[in-house]
């Protein structure tokens, strides 16, 4: 069997939003020897992009959105990264995103699907949860070196952490090393722009193609 | 359970009937033909020639009635189009017959022209929701009056594989209509044995006045088995009684007094129960619509029609409004909602201005009130299945962890989404930004730009060109026969 059909069909898995069918085609992919990286880039990436494509033009819901990237996530943290660490690979990523819902807040759900589209479509993800201090995110971010640091809010009481988050890093001289995202119901472009952050999105797509262009990689990639 | 809605107890429903029973009996209705009149006497009503009057005993009511089939369908050219009329079917159809159309370029009212009547045609084809589209402009300005049938029968057959039109003013429109239909239909057997044109609508007059030339319509379609929509136009409070039982009483003695003229010319054509029931408004005396009163009109309408059996229909989704604004919004909204509740069967929505002006805008956002109406008569289904109680067990106990819960990637989920989630069409369900970005659209700016896009895309199922060819030579014949006859 050719690599690229052993792409297509887990391209094919992830646009049919099946977590196992997705998990087994990874298993196989892997047996066949095809490399963690190629089956992130080529099948696994490749489905969620046309899946967010999808959505973005209204033919899938949310929540087959969600699935999809669910879906990729799970074959990416249970096979594919062990498997990279198993044959001492360094995975190359897109770039390291830390991300967390801001402290006094528990409301993940929309950060969650940002993470989980984030990962699939190949970014290094270090989730924090919910209800994370300013600290954590800071700590986290020199613990890894981040390029971006992605905050949520949800409350119009929580989004003023997202102040913090940005006079914090800038206090910490790490202002230049990383890009702050924020995101989240109480959140708009406005308040991005008036607390200094350096970027917004309103949904998970476009939080996933805003990293991208912060960090300057290429659509389609 | 589904949701339901009753205005009238079955008792109610009883009293009613009761009600137009007496009326029918003893005061009678007016029939102007005497063809109609002749029909009835024949039957053993008792007829007065000089009065224009029919009194019909209760007892040959009932019997007449029982006649009517409950369910029939009416055949499409495209078998896909063929529509189940009567039971459980519920769709939503365009408004019809008035003089004036919001231009869709300037926003303000003109003439209907025949270009309209195939853009509404054209329009309604595209939506699910509206299986047997009206042409919504049915006496075209451009259009001599004489000629004004055939163009719309040629327009409406060109444009939809749906069911066929008969337009039916008079005996000789009806004929005409009837000849197309005829060739359509590959013959007259085949009309008879398979219908595949529905009567255009018969509107009697309040208070129970049946006029000469749309009843001699009715009647020769009605000798070819073709189904018939009673709509009779009480005005509450003006042409019926003040109180809405007094109204509903004329309305239902209206409809079985069409009903049984039907089934004594043609036992078993298909009818169908229906009203536009209007409330005069007691500032301007305009017949006023998407008024509290005429909603209750239309579930009663609802109700009575399923007591007797019959598929049923109302005009229920417009408004007085003259523009696309919330008093269009809620009007529509309000009125159309309920009867869709009482298990209407065909709703007639999407027009402003108190049945004067037909709006293109207003039609795909009725596509989008029915849509969630039809949702909410649906209700909520609650089995093992859907209550979820080992998903809620498997999920809920992760709100916990760090990486949090939610029920979006589930199975369960992506199963029962279809089913059980509206999609909205044309509402605005964006954020803020979003909605900037794309312009700031408010809901006539974003329904008109549908309609635009629908027009400029959607290209009904031809005709197939052989059988194209023999109706356009007849209508060519029919029309050249009128020019003739009429000088």
């Amino acid at each position: 069997m050719s690599s690229e059909v052993v792409y297509d069909e887990l391209a094919d898995a992830v646009l049919s939003f099946d977590a196992d069918k997705v998990f087994e085609t990874t298993k196989k992919a892997l047996r066949l020897g095809l490399s963690p990286g190629d089956i992130i880039e080529k099948g696994l990436a490749k489905g969620l992009r046309i899946v967010g494509e999808r959505f973005e033009n209204g033919e899938i819901w949310i929540i087959q959105l969600v699935a999809a990237a669910e879906a990729a996530q799970r074959a990416l943290n249970e096979l594919l990264e062990p498997e990279i660490f198993r044959r001492k690979m360094v995975r190359t990523s897109l770039g390291k995103v830390v991300i967390g819902t801001v402290a006094g807040d528990i409301h993940d759900i929309g950060k969650n699907i940002v993470r989980a589209m984030l990962t699939a479509a190949g970014f290094e993800v270090h989730d924090l949860g919910k209800d994370v201090p300013v600290e954590d995110f800071l700590a986290k971010v020199k613990e890894t070196n981040a390029d971006i640091l992605a905050a949520s809010a949800l409350l119009t009481s929580t989004a003023p952490v997202q102040k913090d988050i940005v006079e914090t890093v800038e206090k910490e001289g790490l202002r230049s090393r990383v890009k702050i995202i924020v995101g989240g119901a109480a959140v708009s472009e406005e308040w991005a722009k008036e607390i200094g952050a350096d970027g917004y999105a309103p949904n998970a797509v476009l939080a996933v193609k805003l990293t991208k262009e912060l960090l300057g990689v290429k659509e389609g990639k | 359970m589904r949701c339901r809605l009753e205005v009238l107890s079955r008792y109610e429903i009883n009293d009613i009937h009761a009600a137009s029973l007496e009326v029918l009996e003893y005061t009678g209705a007016t029939f102007r033909s005497e063809e109609a009149l002749k029909i009835f006497e024949h039957y053993g009503a008792i007829v007065d020639y000089h009065k224009f009057n029919v009194k019909i005993p209760g007892y040959m009511v009932e019997e007449l009635v029982r006649k009517a089939p409950k369910k029939y369908w009416i055949y499409g050219r495209d078998p896909k189009r063929n529509v189940e009329w009567g039971g459980k079917t519920q769709f939503l159809d365009l408004p019809g017959d008035y003089p004036y159309v919001i231009d869709l370029e300037t926003g303000k009212r003109r003439f209907g022209l025949l270009k309209d009547c195939e853009n509404f045609i054209r329009l309604g084809d595209a939506l699910e929701n509206a299986p047997q589209p009206y042409p919504v402009v049915r006496y075209p300005h451009d259009v001599p009056e004489a000629l004004q049938h055939v163009e719309l029968s040629m327009v409406h057959y060109k444009n939809t594989p749906a069911p066929m039109l008969i337009f039916s003013e008079d005996k000789n429109k009806a004929k005409d209509c009837i000849e197309l239909a005829t060739v359509v239909a590959g013959g007259e057997e085949q009309l008879k044995k398979k219908p595949n044109a529905w009567n255009a609508g018969m509107c009697p007059s309040p208070p129970l006045l049946f006029d000469a030339k749309l009843t001699e319509g009715v009647i020769e379609c009605v000798r070819f088995g073709l189904p018939i929509w009673f709509l009779p136009m009480d005005n509450v409070g003006a042409t019926a009684p003040i109180t809405l039982a007094g109204a509903m009483v004329q309305t239902n003695a209206t409809n079985l007094a069409g009903i049984c003229l039907v089934q004594m010319v043609n036992p078993g054509t298909g009818v169908s129960y229906g009203g536009i029931p209007t409330v005069m408004d007691l500032r301007t005396g305009i017949p006023s619509v998407g008024c509290p009163e005429q909603t209750l009109l239309c579930v009663a309408i609802a109700q009575m029609a399923k007591f007797y059996g019959l598929p049923s229909q109302s005009w229920s989704g417009v408004s007085d409004s003259k523009i696309v604004d919330a008093q269009a919004g809620y009007e529509s909204a309000l009125c159309m909602l309920p009867p869709i509740l009482a298990g209407a069967n065909r709703v007639i929505c999407g027009a402003l201005e108190y049945h004067y002006s037909a709006c293109y805008e207003t039609i795909v956002i009725a596509d989008e009130i029915f849509g969630m109406a039809k949702r909410i008569a649906e209700g909520m289904e609650v089995t093992e299945e859907t209550m979820a109680v080992p998903l809620i067990k498997k999920i809920a106990p992760m709100a916990a962890t760090k990486t949090g819960a939610h029920y979006m990637a589930e199975k369960h989920t992506l199963t029962y989404v279809d089913k059980e989630r509206y999609v909205p069409k044309i509402s605005d369900k964006t954020t803020r930004e979003i909605w900037e970005k794309a312009g700031s659209k408010d809901l006539w700016q974003v329904a008109r730009e549908r309609v635009k896009e629908i027009l400029a895309k959607h290209v009904p199922e031809p005709p197939p060109l052989d059988i194209l060819k023999e109706v356009e030579a007849k209508a060519e014949e029919i029309k050249k026969r009128i020019l003739k006859n009429t000088g």
